[in-house]
């Protein structure tokens, strides 16, 4: 029995027990302090069942704000020891007994043998994820069939992760319309060459990022398995370095310390080219990381920093810089991938929770608001009615007032000749 | 997401527990904010169901309902305050045997 089972069957014991000492105690005021143990008792399950928000919400508005409101009508009206005396309907307490006892042990039954617990969540889309390497290539758009993956994909960037159905794909890349045309033909329907075309497989429930690689006349794809699940650590993100540098030997993938730069910190210790490395989780800050080669540098990244909770790749790709002399020259760049990939939220968690409110939920998120205004003003309206009739009744008038009716219509009467009658009368 | 250490049926057997003895509650008890605390009970045993099943399917549908819930027992607890308050005032009791007025 794990220590987390004998915590549920210590607390269950209390929030039943609390629940049956409200229910039996003749006390009003100690009800409502019994049922204040029962709903800490069910934030501390909510706990359990990775749900921290709604355990604070538990907490905040049920046992502090609605028992807070219940007291006060307690003591407000004496009501603490009101209910005594015969009643006309002496047979429901057995009854309900008997009754709840035959419902209680149907849902025990149906609960045991229905194997809820044994239900798996519905399997996660696979999703895909384009990453362009190689410079010297056109922008580029990628069909998977006749699904369009990116448009106007350029060097250094990604596209955002695509949901697709598993299955077999034909992956075809084009060349994507030269910027400054406003209209190109579709390339399925006008016969375009692709640059590349290859078959593609999509495995359920997995999450691949794709670096187009090599050079524009032979590309190739090199994949990679993406994690977005959440990290355990808050200050922390994952990173994969992926080497797409043709004719390039074994690398090694150092962090650099600016304090200490003459003992770099091996991360990958051997990367040819097409190869992937194993996904690192490194904790929030500022980096220099260097690619080097039997000791020799062959590319750095300086101060680079990235967003916490984020999975991050690094590439090392080819780079063509013009020389004075007009020639071209290919060198390897390292750069860092854009868009950024959010691991997602954990689960239960406020940024979660905020999530949905205003996505998913909004409709109902403002309905709720709606009502909730509704509810004050009713509330307001109730308890006002005997306040209206009370101050109406006590009106009072203050003797200069009087005294300054009094005389308009004594004026009045006077000017016109006749006895001085209040409307009113 | 990894399955619950507590199996899902110890969660929904206990929210039963504590909706029978929320409906007990209600049957039996003749004060009405007794009755009140009681629907309360059944409200939470209920939001303890959801928020196990939420859990088991790594679904955040069933966490949010409990957020509405929650905000519209609010609610509803202020209203149906307010009312018991109106009540007392007119009837000088809250036993709901008493409360018969809309009785044939």
């Amino acid at each position: 029995m794990s220590a987390e089972l004998v915590l549920f069957i210590v607390v269950a014991a209390v929030a039943i027990f609390a629940a049956a000492l409200m229910l039996i105690s003749r006390n009003a005021v100690h009800s409502a302090l019994f049922l204040v143990i029962n709903l800490l008792c069910v934030a501390f399950f909510y706990l359990m069942l990775n749900a921290p928000f709604l355990a604070m919400v538990q907490i905040t508005v049920y046992a502090g704000a609605i028992m807070v409101l219940f007291m006060f009508v307690i003591m407000l009206l004496g009501a603490e020891k009101l209910g005594g005396g015969s009643t006309h309907y002496g047979w429901i307490p057995t009854a309900s007994v008997i009754l709840t006892t035959i419902f209680l042990i149907v849902a025990f039954v149906v609960v045991t043998q229905s194997g809820i617990g044994s239900l798996k969540p519905a399997p996660q889309t696979p999703e895909v994820r384009f990453v362009h390497a190689v410079d010297g290539m056109p922008a580029v758009d990628v069909y998977l069939n006749d699904q369009k993956m990116a448009e106007h994909l350029v060097f250094e960037e990604g596209t955002p992760l695509n949901k697709v159905r598993t299955g077999d794909y034909n992956l075809l890349v084009f060349a994507a319309c030269p910027e400054g045309e406003s209209e190109c033909p579709d390339p399925l329907t006008s016969g375009a060459a692709p640059l590349m075309a290859a078959p593609f497989k999509v495995e359920p429930e997995s999450t691949v990022t794709y670096v187009l690689a090599g050079t524009p006349t032979a590309l190739r794809l090199i994949s990679s398995p993406t994690d977005l699940s959440t990290l355990d650590s808050e200050g922390s993100w994952r990173l994969t370095v992926v080497n797409a540098m043709p004719d390039t030997g074994s690398l090694q993938f150092l962090q650099l310390h600016r304090s200490d730069p003459a003992n770099p910190t091996v991360i990958v210790p051997a990367l040819a080219y097409g190869e992937v490395s194993e996904v690192v989780v490194l904790p929030d800050g500022t980096y220099d990381f260097e690619f080097a080669q039997a000791g020799t540098r062959v590319a750095v990244i300086d101060a680079l920093r990235i967003p916490r909770k984020t999975h991050q790749y690094l590439i090392l790709g080819p780079e063509q810089v013009v020389m004075a002399n007009g020639s071209i020259e290919v060198r390897p760049k390292a750069f860092a991938v854009a868009p950024v990939l959010k691991t997602i939220e954990s689960f239960g968690g406020p940024q979660n929770v905020g999530k949905e409110l205003l996505t998913t939920y909004l409709l109902g998120f403002e309905m709720v608001a709606l009502l909730l205004l509704a509810t004050m003003v009713g509330a307001i309206i109730l308890a006002r009615e005997e306040v209206v009739h009370r101050v109406r009744k006590r009106l009072v008038v203050s003797p200069v007032v009087k005294r300054m009716n009094q005389s308009i219509t004594a004026n009045a009467a006077a000017i016109q000749g006749e006895p001085t009658n209040t409307p009113a009368e | 997401m990894q399955p619950p250490t507590v199996p899902v049926e110890n969660f929904i057997i206990l929210s039963a527990v504590l909706f029978i003895m929320g409906i007990l509650g209600v049957l039996v008890r003749r004060n009405a904010i007794m009755i009140f605390m009681s629907v309360e009970l059944m409200l939470n045993a209920s939001n303890l169901a959801l928020v196990a099943f939420a859990r088991q399917w790594g679904d955040m549908g069933g966490q949010m309902t409990v957020f509405f819930v929650i905000s519209i027992a609010a609610a509803e607890v202020a209203v149906g305050l307010a009312l018991i308050v109106a009540i007392f005032k007119t009837k000088k009791t809250i036993d709901i045997d008493e409360l018969n007025t809309l009785k044939g």
